[in-house]
């Protein structure tokens, strides 16, 4: 499967990333984020579409899924009941309720819905700080 | 190789789908009572009218055929016979089966109170069935009174607030979900609960039902010695036993609570009997059902998988489109009492528990979101958020894992993964 690679070293904190998956996403909020480490080090935490993914083990409607095709954790926000049980299991703090309507789940898609079908964070990142990338 | 999965709930489900991807030859077959794939966890939304059945269901519709499991639904297991290695269904049936997982959960706990005994009228919160017949009873009766006021019977209330009836919750403790709430964020639930006239008896104890001679109907309850509830129903949500009566004439070793016991792998006392989920007496909690199932299915299989993340004081709930997050030791015995957290007043504040042991910081922000951290000597030991649960996984690794937190220097309320940053081979995440 794909995972977008990080390499802090070459982030600058310019937030082209975040703004990429708003657009991506014709959204409010971004599904990524980066944040400061206390060593001051721009830090982009992005879903991993983890191998054992916390958050589709404690899903209890099914909104959360592992696709065993692409091995992307999916979001089925139709499905989603809000409790908000992914938000605490993820143990990477990866997501969020969206601050609106407090119903969805942000999560990162990969952009398999953008026309490039690309992720676009990655596309945008103007420092390839981070980067589309087959792992095993 | 002939599986047999006995229960179709998160366990039995997720451990058959698990069975599926290890042997993808393998015959594999799931017994249940129940005739519906749904989710127990969104029961009260059953309640409510806002899902219908197909909604409450946590698989895809095809999920049988696309994993070519054969689904027999509708009939019980009345026995196992772990000799010849068969389950005995009350059709009369006799399976065999080369392997078994047990996920036939719990149901619900009746307590030792004079006349609280399943009936017409007083009834459990934890199938489809008995979800139809509180939201019959709702439709035809007055007065509700739901007994327990942890995270089930906060559901049903909300559930049930939508309907016609009365309701009234009876809990023997100080507050809403005592285990997992503080005053504070309790409060802030009650008040929405009794705006939709839902009326709370609190720090009670219950004498028994006073029934209805001629008909068996509840007609109140008696509390606090003298004191009477109004009751033409009963809902009681006072826990879980687990659903073990098809092995009475087992050897398959139990646990002191009548739960099946089981090793590490998930096997029980019989090498090719397994067991995952409420049965086995952990948690009554999806995912580590899930888990247990997973396990249980590599383990089934002839693979080996560790998860030995059962940490199970965590709990998420959203009433109201309020969401509430609780973890660990999320309310340590505290009378420090600031006016300015009562009044809700934006600010930071720091104090101790009672017994000096733990620091509690709480920060409530200009949107009255409240953030609590439970802490000591560079650990966290307890977290409660209630309003914003914005990346706050987080804490939940933070405390499982017994995570040292001085090396980040800012404050506690801010505290990321990039503070842990790593990343393996494999790209994935790992706590540096």
């Amino acid at each position: 499967m794909k995972r977008i690679n990080i390499d802090r070293d070459k982030c600058i904190g310019c937030l082209t990333c975040v703004t990429s998956c708003i657009v991506s996403h014709h959204a409010e909020e971004s599904r990524n984020r980066v944040v400061l480490s206390s060593n001051r080090k721009n830090s982009p935490i992005f879903c991993r579409h983890c191998d054992l993914p916390e958050c589709v083990f404690t899903c209890m409607s099914g909104a959360m899924s592992k696709d065993p095709k692409t091995g992307y954790v999916t979001y089925n926000q139709k499905q989603c009941a809000s409790c908000y049980m992914c938000i605490m299991a993820c143990p990477y703090g990866v997501l969020k309720e969206d601050d609106r309507t407090k119903k969805e789940i942000l999560k990162c898609d990969m952009c398999t819905d953008h026309e490039t079908g690309f992720p676009q964070c990655v596309a945008k990142c103007p420092m390839t700080a981070i980067t589309f990338e087959e792992v095993r | 190789m002939k599986y047999i999965v006995l229960g179709a709930s998160a366990a039995g489900i997720n451990g058959a789908e698990a069975l599926r991807r290890l042997d993808p030859n393998a015959e594999i077959i799931l017994i249940s009572k129940d005739t519906e794939i749904y989710s127990r966890c969104m029961l009260h939304y059953y309640i409510s009218g806002e899902r219908s059945v197909s909604r409450l269901n946590f698989k895809s519709d095809d999920f049988f055929t696309k994993n070519n499991i054969k689904w027999i639904s509708g009939k019980e297991v009345t026995e196992v016979n772990e000799t010849e290695k068969t389950v005995l269904l009350d059709s009369g049936e006799e399976l065999h089966f080369d392997k078994l997982l047990i996920a036939s959960g719990a149901s619900s706990r009746f307590p030792n109170i004079p006349n609280l005994t399943p009936s017409p009228y007083i009834v459990g919160v934890r199938t489809l069935d008995d979800c139809d017949r509180i939201k019959e009873l709702s439709k035809k009766y007055k007065h509700a009174v739901v007994i327990g006021g942890g995270l089930i019977g906060a559901d049903i209330i909300t559930g049930l607030s939508h309907s016609e009836a009365d309701i009234a919750l009876i809990e023997v403790s100080s507050h809403m979900m005592n285990r997992q709430l503080d005053t504070y964020t309790a409060k802030n639930y009650q008040e929405l609960w009794q705006k939709k006239g839902i009326k709370f008896y609190f720090d009670v104890s219950i004498n028994g039902v006073i029934l209805d001679k001629q008909n068996d109907k509840p007609e109140y309850i008696q509390i606090n010695g003298s004191e009477k509830v109004k009751a033409d129903f009963i809902v009681v949500a006072l826990g879980v036993s687990p659903n073990i009566q098809f092995l009475k004439n087992s050897s398959i070793e139990k646990t002191q609570f009548d739960a099946i016991k089981v090793n590490h792998q998930k096997q029980t006392s019989h090498p090719d009997i397994y067991a995952a989920g409420d049965v086995t007496g952990t948690a009554a909690i999806w995912s580590v059902a899930v888990k247990e199932a997973i396990i249980a299915a590599h383990s089934m299989t002839g693979n080996e998988l560790n998860m030995e993340d059962f940490f199970a004081a965590k709990s998420t709930m959203n009433f109201f489109g309020v969401p509430t997050m609780s973890l660990g030791q999320s309310n340590p015995s505290c009378n420090t009492m600031i006016p300015a957290i009562q009044n809700h007043e934006a600010g930071t504040y720091s104090f101790h528990s009672d017994d000096q042991e733990f620091d509690i910081d709480i920060q409530i922000d200009y949107k009255g979101n409240y953030k609590k951290i439970v802490h000591k000597n560079g650990k966290i030991y307890g977290a409660l958020l209630q309003g914003d649960l914005s990346y706050s996984g987080i804490l939940s690794q933070l405390i499982k894992e017994n995570i040292d937190i001085s090396k980040v220097k800012k404050s506690i309320f801010d505290i990321s993964y990039a503070d842990f940053f790593n990343i393996t081979e494999s790209l994935e995440y790992h706590f540096d």
